[in-house]
């Protein structure tokens, strides 16, 4: 069985985690970057303390993937501190799962963060639940849940098909504040149209370093921008270079579009 | 109307726009309207690529989809099931999921079998079956058939099998089309297949789906059936040229009555959301 | 405390699927070496994956069957469903794990025509499917009523991209509009630029989660954040 990928891209994704490496290297050195903040992340807050002050518990739903999508890892990732946020202001966190690993995984990053804020001795683990392999038998479940419980948060983190807006519709019809963040581009038209806040794409990767506020993680935004950086470049020098290669002919400008050719080129 | 009746456009109960659909939907599967359809710059490929390939050159249709998608999908597997059988291209079922078994035995049940009672498994067609893997079976079948699959689902070895004669590796194929719902399907057998193999590769989706999609058209895909409009238009490419051959309304022409339906409706809601909008925002505007 | 077991395995599977990826050799891994690991690793990783799975669905059932076993047995609120959910999954378990109406034996297929479970398939799991899936219908229609609303330039943009694309993708929307050009050209060109900067995005992030794993920075996975 030949190799999946050839050397050109080994040496793109050599560049990209060299850049990200460098932006922890810095952060590390006192090198901190300056991150914007990301709307979805303030309306977290903002949603677990209306949520605790109603005496209304928050609901977090790790997509419907298992622990090998990267999404769903993310999703874990940002449980972490939002269990924290929850178990500081004494709030009730539910965490419906469709995967065995998940729930297991969810747990461990559950009782960290209960155990962040001092509140160990709060955190039981049947408030991590699995439900069902079945994303359709999982999405009516945790529907009927919000329905009985009325959460006055829900969050929607990780990776998601048709049940996107099954379950954002289910949150919006008891009211509560509703945060999502997938980088299916499928599913964003539906949680930008059900939901208060969308953290789009890369920021669902970049929201656990956001609301960790740790330096060294910070600074592994600085790589990813840094990476998207030379992606534009490529870009915006390819496509010149392509055109005036087109129109006039020039040598140079020729194989200076076929060398990116090659180091783009998958097959 | 006064102006709190326009300003309540704007916040219509969405159980009356359940009902209205409801109602709409209901009376156009009653009626059965039926919208020819043409085939689209996206569909036309697809078609002229299988009408291209010489008799006897194997074809391979992955169908990545459960029932809950089969509404879209199934027309599209039907309709290039027909045309395979037409064209005598002996096709090869497989899936990246497991309900994949469950989705070609339909085809087999309502098309393959009511239709074309003298095709035979093993020569017109082969179901090899799902098998778990995703991306990582595509790439293995690039080189390989029989890395993964032993034998067809009646447990026949692959090499006793007519319709896999010809046929190693993905290679082989004069054309693989994943159907796909989702993952894995085919952003799969984009990236790990047609990417790096060098066989035509296309694709049919959802509709929701579709916009993924479009970035590889035509460089990776040759061709995208997108929907079920996607699948209206390769049943009108079939009955434009097959006319006696085939059905005279198939199952996605039919079904594009009841959509075009729920299309309209949807969008006079829209339509009466914003009236309620902008004649509210005037009367604020006249009230200062 | 560091814990720091999981955080190697991790770290050292990675490098070697990332070496795989890009170095493989062709064979089956049988070749002995570092090369024949490494393909090995290749091509049976997936699958171990795919045995841990299983083995978790374990823990998974075991869980399902203690919550609501809970909740029936103290009557708590809505224990009704509980019983509902306990009846039905004892009962497909059963029913597959016996093969019952089908070809019996290690062998014998659980999907058969024949067999319960496919009946159980084809008369409850894809109705109730289909019914779900028939409800986004619905939610699409009530979404789309509420989003779709011309209150800022940007939303005017997005409504009038909506209305060619919801009426381009009918044959009424062709014939009267010609809408179908217009919405084809909006899926190809200004919808595909947004889904490359979007694929772009996405994959530089998981670069940089993978990179925070592999470094056992990343937080919830076993390593501490530090």
């Amino acid at each position: 069985m030949s190799p999946v990928h050839g050397w050109n891209v080994a040496l793109m994704t050599l560049v990209l985690v060299t850049l990200v490496a460098i932006g922890i290297r810095r952060a590390r050195h006192g090198h901190t970057a300056a991150v914007r903040t990301l709307p979805g992340i303030a309306t977290i807050e903002r949603a677990v303390a209306t949520s605790v002050a109603a005496g209304r518990p928050v609901f977090f739903v790790p997509g419907s993937r298992d622990l090998d999508n990267m999404q769903t890892v993310a999703a874990v990732a940002l449980l972490e501190p939002v269990a924290a946020m929850v178990a500081e202001r004494d709030g009730r966190l539910v965490v419906p799962t469709n995967r065995s690993m998940v729930m297991e995984a969810a747990r461990t990053a559950c009782r960290k963060g209960y155990a962040d804020a001092g509140c160990a001795d709060a955190w039981h683990d049947d408030q991590v639940l699995y439900i069902s392999d079945d994303p359709l038998g999982f999405v009516a479940q945790v529907d009927g849940m919000i329905v009985r419980e009325k959460p006055g948060a829900c969050f929607f983190f990780g990776f998601f098909a048709s049940e996107s807006l099954l379950l954002a519709e289910g949150g919006r019809q008891v009211g509560a504040i509703q945060v999502a963040g997938t980088a299916s581009p499928v599913q964003l038209p539906f949680f930008v149209a059900a939901c208060d806040d969308t953290l789009m794409g890369e920021e669902l990767f970049a929201a656990s370093a956001s609301l960790s506020g740790d330096a060294a993680l910070l600074g592994s935004l600085r790589g990813q921008d840094l990476g998207k950086m030379v992606a534009v470049s490529l870009l915006v020098v390819g496509g010149i270079a392509a055109t005036v290669a087109t129109v006039t002919g020039w040598g140079f400008v020729h194989d200076m579009a076929g060398v990116l050719d090659v180091l783009l080129e998958t097959r | 109307m006064s102006g709190s009746r326009f300003e309540a456009l704007q916040s219509i109960d969405r159980r009356w726009i359940f009902l209205a659909l409801a109602v709409a939907v209901i009376a156009a599967l009653v009626v059965q309207p039926v919208f020819r359809d043409s085939p689209g710059e996206l569909v036309v490929p697809i078609f002229a690529a299988i009408e291209a390939l010489a008799p006897g050159t194997p074809v391979l249709i992955s169908l990545d989809y459960s029932p809950s998608s089969a509404p879209e999908l199934e027309p599209m597997a039907a309709a290039l099931t027909r045309h395979c059988l037409i064209r005598g291209l002996p096709v090869t079922y497989l899936s990246l999921w497991p309900t994949g078994n469950h989705m070609a035995g339909r085809i087999v049940e309502r098309v393959i079998g009511p239709e074309y009672p003298d095709a035979v498994e093993g020569r017109e067609w082969v179901t090899l079956g799902f098998q778990a893997g995703g991306e990582l079976l595509v790439h293995a079948l690039l080189d390989s058939l029989g890395s993964r699959f032993a034998a067809d689902v009646r447990g026949i070895p692959l090499i006793e099998i007519p319709a896999l004669a010809q046929v190693t590796g993905l290679n082989d194929y004069g054309i693989v089309v994943s159907l796909s719902a989702g993952t894995p399907g085919l952003k799969e057998w984009v990236l790990y297949g047609g990417d790096v193999g060098a066989f035509p590769l296309a694709g049919g989706c959802t509709g929701v789906g579709a916009p993924q999609f479009f970035p590889y058209y035509p460089r990776q895909l040759l061709g995208l059936m997108a929907a079920l409009k996607g699948a209206a238009e390769y049943e009108a490419a079939l009955n434009d040229d097959y006319a006696e051959r085939v059905p005279r309304v198939m199952q996605a022409t039919r079904g594009m009555g009841p959509q075009t339906v729920a299309h309209l409706v949807i969008v006079a809601f829209i339509l009466l959301g914003n009236a309620g909008l902008f004649i509210g925002e005037r009367r604020k505007r006249g009230r200062r | 405390m560091k814990r720091p077991t999981p955080q190697i395995l991790l770290t050292g599977v990675a490098l070697i699927l990332v070496v795989a990826a890009f170095m493989a050799p062709p064979g089956d891994g049988s070749s002995g070496g570092f090369a024949g690991a490494v393909t090995y690793a290749d091509r049976h990783f997936s699958s171990w994956f795919g045995i841990l799975a299983v083995f978790a669905f374990l823990l998974g059932g075991a869980s399902l069957l203690r919550t609501h076993g809970r909740r029936v047995r103290e009557r708590k609120a809505d224990w009704h469903y509980s019983a509902v959910t306990l009846v039905s999954f004892l009962a497909v378990l059963i029913v597959g794990f016996l093969k019952l109406g089908g070809p019996p034996g290690l062998t014998g297929d659980p999907t058969d025509a024949s067999s319960w479970l496919t009946t159980i398939f084809d008369s409850v799991l894809s109705p109730l499917h289909a019914t779900l899936y028939s409800l986004l219908a619905f939610y699409v229609a009530s979404a789309s009523y509420r989003a779709f609303r011309a209150r800022s330039l940007e939303t005017s943009v997005l409504l009038g991209a909506a209305l060619i694309v919801l009426l381009g993708r009918i044959p009424v929307g062709v014939t009267l509009f010609r809408f179908d050009s217009l919405s084809l050209w909006l899926l190809k060109v200004p919808n595909t630029a947004g889904q490359r900067a979007l694929m772009i995005g996405v994959a530089l992030g998981v670069v940089a989660l993978a990179v925070r794993m592999v470094l056992g920075l990343e937080r919830g996975r076993g390593g501490d954040g530090s």
